[in-house]
């Protein structure tokens, strides 16, 4: 197996533990809510869900740089560099890490940050599917800033939902 | 590029990450109930390490492979001012970080009992890790923007 394989393998694991353990921190997180307290049984399993993403973005970001320095020995340049898919992802990326911060500090409300950190991670897996993708950043960016807002009002449904079913 | 400057880059990105992920755990630990100081002294000991190995070997490949094959390329090409603006940036704010990590590291030995419970001491550190971490990952993001000004 060449370089080439093996870290396009490892980021692609890393995004599956990054966009499973956000998904399953948001059900839980809703199913939790429920009795409205947290107990230390739950509080365990939202720590493990936080564990996987945190495994899974440290993963992300090696990989993700391992790619960069073969495709610079490529010289693959700015066709690859300075695209908005790339772009859009590092950009991604940090809003990712930033929000996880302010989330763990309490800087921002909790819904508007699981909304944003959800989101993040799915469009950080669609831009890396979706590899034809030719727009440009501010047009990416955009689309982003739109599928947060999306995925506010659903969590918020799957909540009210949830709440109201039993 | 030869394999000692392969070598020498990867060391010098793999470091700068391992740093940056080292003092985003210390800041992530240091608002903990009950914090481990243990783990604080071993992790900004080694974000210490991290960023001035990465300093070494960033040093290595720049005086031995980019300043003579890569800036020239750079220079002569319609991405110039990635040299001129980005690449200066990155090497003068690059001095900063084992300054910032080592400020840490001491606070965190010779003061560590008062981490937690004296909060001003507790968030001016966080202040400091916070800035230490956004510095180093804006240096990654130049060091990635200056990588991609070299094509074919």
């Amino acid at each position: 197996m060449d370089w080439n394989v093996f870290l396009k393998e490892l980021h692609v694991l890393g995004t599956a533990l990054g966009v499973g353990g956000s998904t399953f921190a948001e059900i839980f997180a809703i199913k939790f809510a429920k009795d409205k307290k947290i107990d230390i049984f739950e509080h365990e399993v939202l720590k493990v869900c936080i564990s996987i993403i945190r495994i899974g973005l440290i993963i992300l970001t090696f990989s993700g740089l391992g790619l960069l320095v073969l495709w610079r020995m490529k010289l693959l340049g700015p066709d690859v560099f300075y695209s908005g898919r790339f772009l859009s992802k590092m950009t991604i990326l940090l809003i990712l890490l930033f929000i996880a911060l302010l989330m763990n500090f309490r800087l921002v409300n909790l819904k508007l940050g699981s909304a944003v950190s959800t989101a993040s991670w799915y469009t950080a897996m669609i831009l890396g599917i979706w590899r034809g993708l030719d727009l440009s950043y501010f047009a990416i960016m955009a689309g982003f800033g739109a599928f947060v807002v999306l995925v506010y009002f659903f969590l918020e449904y799957a909540r009210k939902t949830y709440l109201k079913s039993k | 590029m030869n394999e000692v400057n392969i070598f020498f880059l990867v060391a010098h990105i793999f470091l700068g990450t391992l740093g940056i992920i080292l003092l985003t755990a210390y800041l992530l630990s240091i608002f903990k109930k009950e914090i481990d100081f243990k783990w604080l002294k071993i992790n900004s000991f080694l974000a210490l390490v991290s960023f001035v190995a990465s300093w070494i070997t960033g040093g290595y490949y720049y005086t031995n492979y980019y300043g003579k094959s890569v800036k020239p390329v750079i220079l002569k090409g319609e991405f110039a001012w990635v040299h001129s603006i980005l690449t200066e940036t990155k090497e003068h704010v690059f001095l900063f970080l084992p300054f910032l990590t080592f400020a840490i590291f001491a606070i965190t030995f010779f003061a560590h009992s008062d981490i937690g419970e004296d909060k001003k001491l507790t968030l001016s550190i966080a202040g400091l890790c916070f800035t230490t971490v956004s510095t180093a990952l804006a240096i990654m993001l130049l060091g990635i923007a200056i990588s991609g000004a070299v094509g074919k």
